[in-house]
């Protein structure tokens, strides 16, 4: 394996492509793929992120996007509805007896 | 003096003593005060003490009841809350270095609740940072089992089950999103109740996500999570998800009620993902079950990306409620890179994935709905694996199994965690009895009817 110098090396985490730096941790394919999709940028929310940040948001969304590849795989039918709150409230004032 | 078997006796053995008089809220608090004292330098289960205000409040309960004025189960008892839970005039760090100073100038409607029923507020209990992370993440030290030093209390609501365990309090608040009751009652061996979602009001608690938080209690059994539940819970104006259902548990005729009800179980790949010993926990828990009257049933899951779901609607939830503190930067000030880095990343999952996961939830409730018209409860271990060292990978804890722990979380399903056994190494080992929404009644009733045959609830760790 390459081995770089400390400097050069944060240098290549940023700028050279992911599988210098995060193999290993992540599936190359992965990783390629959330970067393709999702580049970080340099600033979220108004704040400036270091070099350390990009490599862990990556990291993070490498994993992630793994995990959506599967949640993307099926098609959800039209009518099918968000449920953001799993509780029905219609359930206020009753017994949640199961029997 | 009060003896130390005190400080270990049920909140409604305490009660009790403290309603006839042969127990002073004031010599309890000062005892609970001199126990954390000596103890939590080692166990680190305690991140602020509220002496000045547990004093006042001890004092004014005294009065109260010397008065004849006795206002219920919790008066005069000593508790201990989790550290998102706010309490005026004293910090609330959200277990994260950049909340250090944070004073949020009001009390959570909980802590309302429990000061109107008299109960006495001893501390702030150690987090994990903003409720996640591995074991040193945390402002306050690493927070360890009591039954073994060298150990993880679990998390996030890391010090209120090490708290009840070491006998520093009589009950603690904590809170789950994924977890983090479930996993610090099993690795500390006391009894969690995590509520259906909107039991219990989170209005001045930490939002880490608006749709998976819940609040719930750590405490010495069932009934004793019964007592305060049932003092806690309801509608609060304050919080829109609150919910008000009616919770009537019958004990004195759990065993005969339990007898009816349709018990399922989850069988785990122990060999690959957990310890023997749990395994053969388990085994033994499904036994008691059977000397119960039931006849467990072995269950499937239906089929959807759980993990993958709850993962990327807390991502997304947290990336949003935490947005002003990467926008001041102290972002920098988290400990957990991999927590940093999701809190960033968070901000870039794309609006159509998070619905995508909304509305895939929405196919497990009907799923689970279908699921729970065959059964009424479901059994499971609470952890895989027993507590692991202080300095182990977060990622060799919670590898792989418990797949319905995202599920029961996703769809704010009801559980209590009961301890069921104890590992070589002398560890204890949490058995899961989860329910449909708002079915506390019938799953605290029969973690009742197991701990009244069993005596694993009863045990406590030499310190």
């Amino acid at each position: 394996m390459t081995r770089f110098s400390r400097r050069t090396f944060t240098k290549l985490l940023v700028t050279a492509p992911p599988s210098l730096y995060l193999v290993g941790l992540v599936e190359k394919a992965d990783l390629l793929q959330a970067q393709s999709e999702c580049a970080i940028p340099n600033r979220i929310a108004g704040y400036t992120l270091t070099d350390e940040d990009k490599i862990l948001a990556s990291k993070f969304l490498a994993a992630q996007h793994k995990s959506l590849s599967t949640l993307r795989e099926g098609d959800l039918a039209n009518g099918l509805a968000p449920s953001f709150v799993p509780v029905s409230l219609r359930l206020e004032k009753r017994e949640g007896k199961s029997r | 003096m009060i003896p130390v078997e005190t400080l270990f006796l049920s909140l409604s053995q305490q009660a009790k003593l403290i309603k006839r008089k042969k127990l002073s809220p004031i010599a309890i608090t000062e005892a609970y005060f001199n126990r954390i004292e000596k103890i939590n330098p080692r166990v680190h289960a305690f991140a602020i003490v509220t002496t000045e205000l547990a004093i006042q409040q001890a004092q004014q309960a005294e009065k109260e009841i010397n008065a004849g004025f006795y206002r219920g189960p919790l008066h005069g008892i000593p508790f201990a809350a989790k550290d998102l839970f706010a309490v005026k005039g004293y910090p609330t760090t959200w277990g994260a270095r950049p909340y250090s100073d944070q004073v949020i100038d009001d009390d959570a409607a909980v802590i309302v609740r429990l000061k109107n029923a008299g109960a006495i507020l001893l501390g702030k209990c150690a987090m994990s940072e903003l409720a996640g992370g591995p074991p040193n993440a945390t402002a306050t030290g690493a927070c360890r089992t009591p039954w073994d030093l060298s150990r993880w209390s679990g998390g996030s609501s890391s010090g209120s089950a090490a708290a009840v365990a070491a006998g520093l309090c009589s009950f603690a608040l904590g809170s789950e999103t994924w977890g983090s009751i479930m996993t610090p009652a099993s690795f500390c061996g006391v009894t969690g109740l995590r509520p259906t979602f909107g039991q219990i009001s989170r209005a001045g608690v930490m939002s880490l996500s608006w749709t998976m938080d819940k609040v719930g209690v750590l405490a010495r059994d069932a009934i004793d999570c019964s007592t305060v539940f049932d003092i806690v819970r309801g509608k609060d104006s304050e919080d829109p998800y609150s919910a008000d259902a009616i919770f009537k548990p019958k004990y004195t005729k759990a065993s005969e009620r339990l007898s009816k009800l349709r018990i399922g179980f989850m069988r785990e790949d122990y060999d690959k993902w957990g310890e023997p010993d749990v395994a053969r926990a388990f085994q033994e828990g499904l036994r008691v079950f059977k000397q119960m009257g039931t006849e467990p049933v072995e269950l499937t899951l239906p089929e959807h990306p759980y993990e993958a779901v709850a993962t990327t609607i807390i991502a997304s939830e947290e990336a949003s409620a935490f947005e002003p503190l990467i926008r001041s930067g102290k972002i920098s000030g988290i400990i957990d890179p991999d927590r940093r880095g999701e809190l960033l990343g968070g901000q870039l999952i794309t609006a159509v994935d998070y619905l995508r996961c909304q509305r895939i939830r929405t196919a497990m409730v009907q799923d689970f709905a279908e699921l729970f018209s065959k059964i009424d409860l479901i059994l499971g271990s609470s952890t895989l694996k027993c507590a692991p060292p202080i300095d182990a990978d977060m990622n060799s804890i919670f590898e792989g199994g418990n797949i319905i722990e995202a599920a029961e979380n996703l769809l704010g399903l009801p559980a209590v965690s009961i301890p069921c056994g104890f590992n070589k190494q002398k560890l204890p080992i949490g058995l899961k009895i989860i329910g449909p929404q708002f079915a506390e009644a019938n799953v605290l009733e029969a973690a009742h009817v197991f701990q009244s045959i069993t005596d694993w609830h009863t045990k406590r760790p030499k310190l």
